[in-house]
């Protein structure tokens, strides 16, 4: 193995030198790393699964399409189509299921579980997304509230069904998902309201229309909500489509993810916070009532490169990053913040984003720049049996992945279930955090590095693109540009690299292959791709 | 190639690793049909020859006309940047020793030796001088697609996929790979009940199956990339356009565990191979040198191999034409191995059978419709997997790799391949062409699949609807029969309902554990005449069906319905089938019911949903009682929206309808309430609904019993609301009312709650009776009873205290 990525590499490097700029030298470069990753794959490297180990709860077969009008769950009783988890404070997790019920399963963390036992703790709620343990009690969010579940009697089943929020928009259109809430540092609650889609006659009676953009949609559907700690339910922010997963970062700051679509030219990250506005305009149906605190628009751009586009709007906020499609997923869900400080190995901190149709998870390293969050986003980890939909994180720093993937579809043999994530204790060789630099980027590797392989400048490709900001479904990927790599140096505890580029884009997303870096033991990235979203270069070294 | 296993592979990397000339001797084509079908006869066969003349592709050359069309050979387009280059230049070298018994003939040895190597670099540089042709694969919500999938394949699940879902019709097996269940044959298992010695059988002609040969396979990991593997894969014409290998509706993912087990297989120490070829120079780069890609397509054209293969603008050339040929006397040119002619090591048999049909063409070119069907069969090697007038079908050895989903064994019906007889008279003529075109699975319980031959879609439904036009054996009223007026839809229901329904599924729905084709919209694929007759007597258009009749000796199993008329019975079923929006068969029903129903048995059940507009709308709460009084609760305006009698609720709309349609109350005497709940009163005496602002949800508690008490807050009164069954005597609804303090204070107009909206009669007992026959009593509460200007409401105005009262709802 060693030898041939020696053999590799040097090519790489005769081929790279060259002519280094030229791009048609980069497609011969990458047709090289390409054949040596079917080698590679012959060859027994480690894998994901060698670092990260899944332990299955529970899974179960489908007997038809996860899109079929038909659908039925598997043959066993309990279709645990999971759209919330929470841990109680006795050490069981609480799960919420889809077709409106929480149960509350004991001995989840046995390794292998076999003794997991299954309690109904509510039922009839109306496709519940979400599940947050909040003062001792739980709380979800139905399609058309807030519900705070207790228990009065102590018999260890819900009782008590209490609306803490409501008032949004239900026009009766499926898609008008409501999902949350999550809490920020300040002791928020969060909720967001999906758009509808294909709003029927009767539908459409109960939406609201702003003529000026010709939008029509439920009251603050495509909205982000927050509860105050005294209970008022404010509009804060719009422009979301598929806003399927909440989750704060260790500082308490709130972000969601979105789903590619019309308007939405890839998934993304963004952080919450009042009057921003992301992506879609048919959310500013909403935007002339008095407790919107988002000014209206007359018009929406639809076409525009996304840089140029956030010159135009002058409402629209950048994602703080974008999860370029396929390479990092198809449809991001859930936020997961690691903070086990370390138990769930060495990304301590960082954001995780459940994916859907690959039925995988991202991994997003943030910083702040000017006061505004940007970042990478990594593959992590493949190969769930059903779409990620929700992650929570037990004590012991496993995560726990809830799966469903009815409505549309995803890799994996199940439709729906539970699965574990548990760091083996081995730690994979990664890029750990891609910081941006005003000359280029800063690279800190979860190993040291080999210093020969690090420091060769052709060990690395570097390209950038952006996305035009369009009603059409999705965008390609557009105004592609390879980025010269001028310089590449180690530090002197090999854990970082300094990498000297060309000249930066602003608000473009820099991707970066580090596929001939090595460490100091010769393993190769488990990953070595990485898409940084450069909103704001930094002026100053970091 | 008789028998093809890894030891041949072996030898044949063997071959590889110690330069190719030392294995020098072209081996036999194999061509599928003619092997199975005519290598044995003993006489040569003109018709066999016939198969030979068009996959070897020989009237390439010599050509034809329209019925004898070759092949054709891969496209070449781009060829060098898809497959790894050393392997051109192997293949080229000598085709048969890195593809043994593979259908290209060695052309290079027309060549000077000394010339060949630089000949076959030439072309290779011509074969990378053009973009590579790579299937569009667009990901989306529906359709998962990995970045670089094809580096993520699972040769573990790709070797399952490879024996399941029909790859081994044609391709070699695995020996060490065990199907998961070892299902006998229909056949085998009626050999085995005569309890006859082996001897005995063969006396008996009953052991006909001769094994069935795999059709040869390159050694994919020297030739391949895993990505150019992937993407042939997935989209196989757009290389082999042909159709001969087709697709199989692989998704990327599935294509890449595929790729990754065929790259597995095959690597047999060969680990040398690939990494000298993953070194090599990349073919990109001869492709850059426009001299050698001239002289490349030059040699391109000398060699004809623009006959068979396109690659940019290269021209064919053509020799003489099959008329012309003498087939007479010794052999000659090809069939002569001449060094001035293609090799491509045909066996004797082959040589004859190639005469034998030279002769036979030159003397009538005409082939009647079920030849011109046959020989459409066996180019495409439709009989590797299905059975037709006694020929082919699944192989014996291949047949264990044919299962069903849930591995029941329901007969080979239920894991094989149908047979065609009877193709043209069963099926549409568009039917037969959206199978062919990948639309037209109705077998989703076979693991096995249904390859896609596009190109070939329209001329084989066509040629089964000629082979297979027959006179009508019964006079052609038939087709009146079906389409009688008299056909009753509730008759048809009754009937599949005693049957079919055992078996079949309808509209996606099916008993549990039962496997067969659903029957709904049948008319959109099979004739009706069909239909008729199958019914009548299945075993006559299908042997060992397990299809049982229903009507034996003429009469029907139910001589209740329609008087026992057969064919108004069977014309029922079939209108039954075609008609839309029918009820479901009533096991359906029932089966349905047990998953989805609720039904209440000793506590309330509570669904939050969506019901209709008119009814408890986007903010509905559903009660059921196991006294089978029933409510729906609209929680955004706190108005009792409709109730209802015996069964509850069907919940599956609500649990597992992607769409979310509202859900329906199943039960009887369903009454909905007039929009109100609440209203105020003004200055003039009238009233008015209260502003939607005033009125919030607060949630429900449960008591002991699992009642729901309902909280919400109107213009500032707290109000619970509980809605319960009395004495089997209907509803009765208490209502509690707090005013806030701030309420106490205020001067604001009067609330009033709306009891019932629509009086229409009062009696002396306090009695109200509504338009829709509800009767509502107050029961308990002193506070006044008011009646609306025009007098058809009847409400109570809440006072500024505590107070409550009881309303009782009867119907």
């Amino acid at each position: 193995m060693v030898t041939i990525s020696k053999g590799a590499m040097s090519r790489n490097k005769i081929l790279g030198t060259a002519i280094n700029t030229c791009s048609r030298a980069l497609a011969c470069l990458l047709v090289l790393v390409r054949s040596q990753c079917c080698m590679a794959e012959i060859e027994n490297k480690l894998t994901e699964s060698d670092y990260y180990r899944v332990v299955t709860i529970s899974t179960s077969q489908a007997s038809n399409d996860s899109r079929s009008k038909n659908w039925k769950p598997g043959p066993d009783s309990l279709a645990l189509e999971v759209s919330g988890m929470a841990f109680l404070e006795d050490s069981r997790l609480a799960v919420s299921i889809r077709k409106g019920e929480v149960w509350f399963l004991s001995n989840v963390v046995d390794d292998p579980p076999n003794r997991v036992g299954y309690h109904r703790f509510a039922s009839g709620l109306h496709e519940p997304l979400g599940l947050l343990l909040h003062n001792g009690s739980l709380l979800t969010v139905q399609r058309a509230e807030m519900t705070r579940l207790l228990d009065l009697d102590g018999d260890d089943i819900c009782d008590d069904y209490q609306t803490i929020a409501s008032g949004w928009g239900v026009t009766g259109n499926y898609h008008e998902y409501a999902f949350g809430p999550k809490m920020d540092g300040a002791g928020n609650l969060w909720l967001t309201l999906n758009l509808g889609l294909g709003l029927n006659g009767d539908q459409k009676s109960f939406a609201l229309t702003n003529k000026t953009l010709n939008v029509s949609q439920g009251l603050w559907r495509g909205w982000g909500m927050m509860l105050t700690t005294d209970g008022n339910l404010k509009p804060m922010c719009a422009g979301m489509r598929s806003p399927s997963g909440l989750g704060a970062n260790l500082e308490g700051d709130m972000f969601y993810t979105d789903q590619q679509g019309n308007w939405v030219a890839a998934n993304s990250l963004h952080q919450l916070r009042k009057g921003a506005f992301y992506h879609h305009p048919e959310s500013l149906a909403s935007v002339e009532q008095p407790e919107s605190p988002i000014e209206p628009v007359s018009e929406i751009p639809d076409g525009l490169p996304f840089p140029e586009a956030l010159k135009r709007l002058s409402i629209l906020r950048p994602p703080a990053v974008w999860l370029p499609y396929k390479k990092v997923g198809q449809s991001a869900t859930d936020i997961m913040v690691d903070a086990s400080d370390g138990k769930f190995g060495p990304f301590a901190g960082q954001l995780f984003i459940g994916e859907f149709t690959q039925s995988s998870i991202n991994r997003v390293y943030l910083e702040k720049i000017e006061g505004e969050y940007q970042g990478a986003c990594f593959p992590f980890r493949d190969s769930f049996a059903s779409a990620v939909l929700r992650m929570v994180q037990g004590k012991d720093g496993s995560v726990f992945v809830g799966l469903s993937n009815r409505g549309w579809s995803s890799l994996g043999p199940a439709s729906y279930g539970l699965q574990r994530l548990v760091w083996t204790g081995k730690t994979p060789m990664e890029i750990k955090e891609m910081r941006a630099q005003p000359d280029g980027f800063e690279l800190v590797f979860t190993k040291p590095v080999d210093k020969g392989s690090a420091s060769d400048v052709n060990s690395y490709a570097m390209t950038s693109h952006t996305y035009r900001y369009q009603s059409q479904y999705g965008s390609d990927e557009i105004l592609e540009q390879p980025l010269t790599l001028v310089r590449a140096v180690v530090s002197v505890d090999s854990l970082r690299v300094r990498l000297e580029t060309g000249p930066l884009r602003q608000h473009f997303v820099h991707s970066l292959n580090a596929r001939g870096v090595r460490s100091v033991e010769g393993e190769a990235l488990l990953h070595a791709n990485a898409y940084y979203t450069l909103n704001r270069i930094p002026t100053q070294d970091r | 190639m008789r028998n093809v296993n890894w030891l041949t592979l072996t030898s044949m990397i063997v071959c590889l690793m110690f330069g190719v000339s030392a294995c020098a001797g072209e081996t036999e084509p194999f061509v599928a049909g003619y092997d199975r079908f005519y290598s044995k006869s003993n006489e040569p066969h003109e018709f066999g020859g016939q198969l030979l003349l068009t996959e070897l592709n020989c009237t390439a050359c010599h050509q034809a006309d329209k019925r004898l069309l070759p092949k054709g050979g891969p496209e070449l387009k781009g060829a060098g940047s898809r497959l790894q280059p050393n392997w051109i230049r192997d293949y080229l070298t000598s085709p048969s020793d890195v593809k043994p018994n593979g259908a290209m003939p060695h052309l290079l040895h027309q060549i000077p030796e000394k010339e060949r190597s630089d000949a076959i670099d030439a072309i290779v540089a011509y074969l990378s001088s053009t973009e590579t042709i790579e299937p569009g694969i667009v990901a989306s919500g529906a359709n998962p697609v990995a970045h670089e999938f094809w580096l993520k394949g699972d040769s573990e699940r790709g070797r399952k996929l490879y024996h399941k879902i029909g790859c081994v019709a044609c391709h070699a097996i695995e020996n060490e790979f065990q199907p998961q269940k070892t299902i006998q044959s229909d056949l085998d298992r009626k050999i085995e009940s005569l309890g006859l010695e082996p001897d005995e059988l063969k006396a008996m002609g009953l052991i006909v199956s001769e094994p069935v040969q795999p059709v040869p396979m390159s050694q994919v990991s020297t030739k391949y990339t895993l990505r150019s593997l992937s993407m042939f894969l997935i989209a196989p014409h757009l290389v082999r356009p042909s159709g001969r290998m087709p697709s199989l509706k692989l998704q990327p993912h599935e294509a890449a565990d595929i790729a990754a087990y065929l790259f597995r297989r095959t690597d047999i120490s060969i680990s040398k191979v690939q990494r000298r070829s993953a070194l090599e120079p990349s073919a990109n780069d001869l492709s850059e040198n426009t001299d050698l890609v001239t002289r490349g397509k030059k040699f391109f054209e000398q060699l004809a191999c623009a006959n068979c293969h396109t690659a940019s603008s290269a021209k064919p050339q053509f020799a003489k034409p099959i008329a012309e040929l003498d087939v007479s006397g010794t052999h000659q040119g090809c069939l002569a191995d001449s060094q001035r002619s293609p090799r491509y090591g045909l066996s004797d048999d082959q040589k004859n059978a190639l005469k034998a049909s030279i002769s036979r063409w030159q003397k009538s070119n005409r082939l009647d419709e079920a030849e011109d069907l046959s020989f459409k069969l066996l180019q495409l090697n439709c009989y590797a997997c299905h059975e037709r007038g006694g020929r082919g079908g699944v192989g014996s050895a291949q047949g264990h790799y044919f299962e069903n989903v849930q591995q029941v064994d329901i007969g080979d019906e239920g894991r094989l391949p149908p047979p065609l007889d009877h193709l043209g008279m069963k099926l549409t003529k568009n039917w037969i062409q959206k199978i062919l075109e990948g639309n037209g699975d109705v077998r989703p319980y076979f693991q096995a699949r249904m390859p896609v031959f596009s190109d070939h879609a329209q001329s084989l439904a066509l040629a089964f609807v000629a082979a297979d036009q027959v006179e009508p054996s019964e006079p052609r009223e038939r087709i009146n029969i079906m389409n009688t007026s008299k056909a009753d839809l509730e008759a048809g229901r009754q009937l599949f309902d005693t049957g079919c329904v055992q078996c079949h599924a309808i509209r996606g729905e099916s008993l549990p554990g039962s496997i067969g084709i659903d029957l709904a919209y049948v008319g959109n694929r099979v004739q009706p005449e069909w239909f008729h007759s199958f019914l009548r007597n299945p075993a006559s258009l299908k042997k060992n069906t397990r299809m049982p009749s229903f009507f034996l000796d003429g009469k029907s199993s139910n001589p209740q319905l329609l008087e026992g008329d057969v064919s108004l019975q069977i014309a029922s079923i079939w209108r039954y089938l075609n008609s839309k929006d029918q009820p479901l068969p009533s096991k359906l029903e029932q089966s349905q019911s047990q998953y989805f129903e609720l039904r209440p048995v000793d506590k309330p059940i509570i669904l939050r949903t969506f019901m209709e507009r008119s009814s408890a709308g986007t903010h509905a709460i559903a009660v059921g009682f196991p006294e089978q009084y029933h409510f729906a609760f609209d929680a955004q305006h706190g108005h009792l929206a409709e109730i209802w009698k015996g069964r509850f609720l069907n919940a599956q709309s609500t649990w597992f309808d992607r769409f979310a349609p509202p859900a329906i109350p199943l039960g009887t005497d369903r009454i909905r309430l007039p929009m109100s709940s609440f209203k105020t009163r003004n200055s003039d005496g009238s009233f008015q609904v209260i502003n939607p602002n005033g009125f919030r949800f607060r949630g429900y508690r449960l008591d002991k019993m699992g009642v729901p008490t309902f909280s919400y807050t109107v213009a500032e009164f707290d109000i619970e609301d509980q809605i319960k069954p009395v004495l089997k005597n209907g509803l009765i609804r208490k209502l509690t009312l707090t005013p806030s303090d701030a309420s106490m204070r205020s001067n604001n107009e009067h609330v009033s709650f709306v009891v019932v909206g629509d009086v229409v009669k009062t009696n002396a007992a306090g009695v109200f009776a509504t338009s829709s026959n509800l009767r509502v009593t107050i029961t308990d509460g002193s506070e006044p009873l008011q009646r609306s200007t025009d007098s058809s409401e009847l409400l109570i105005l809440i006072p500024r205290r505590q107070c409550s009262f009881e309303v009782l709802y009867q119907w």
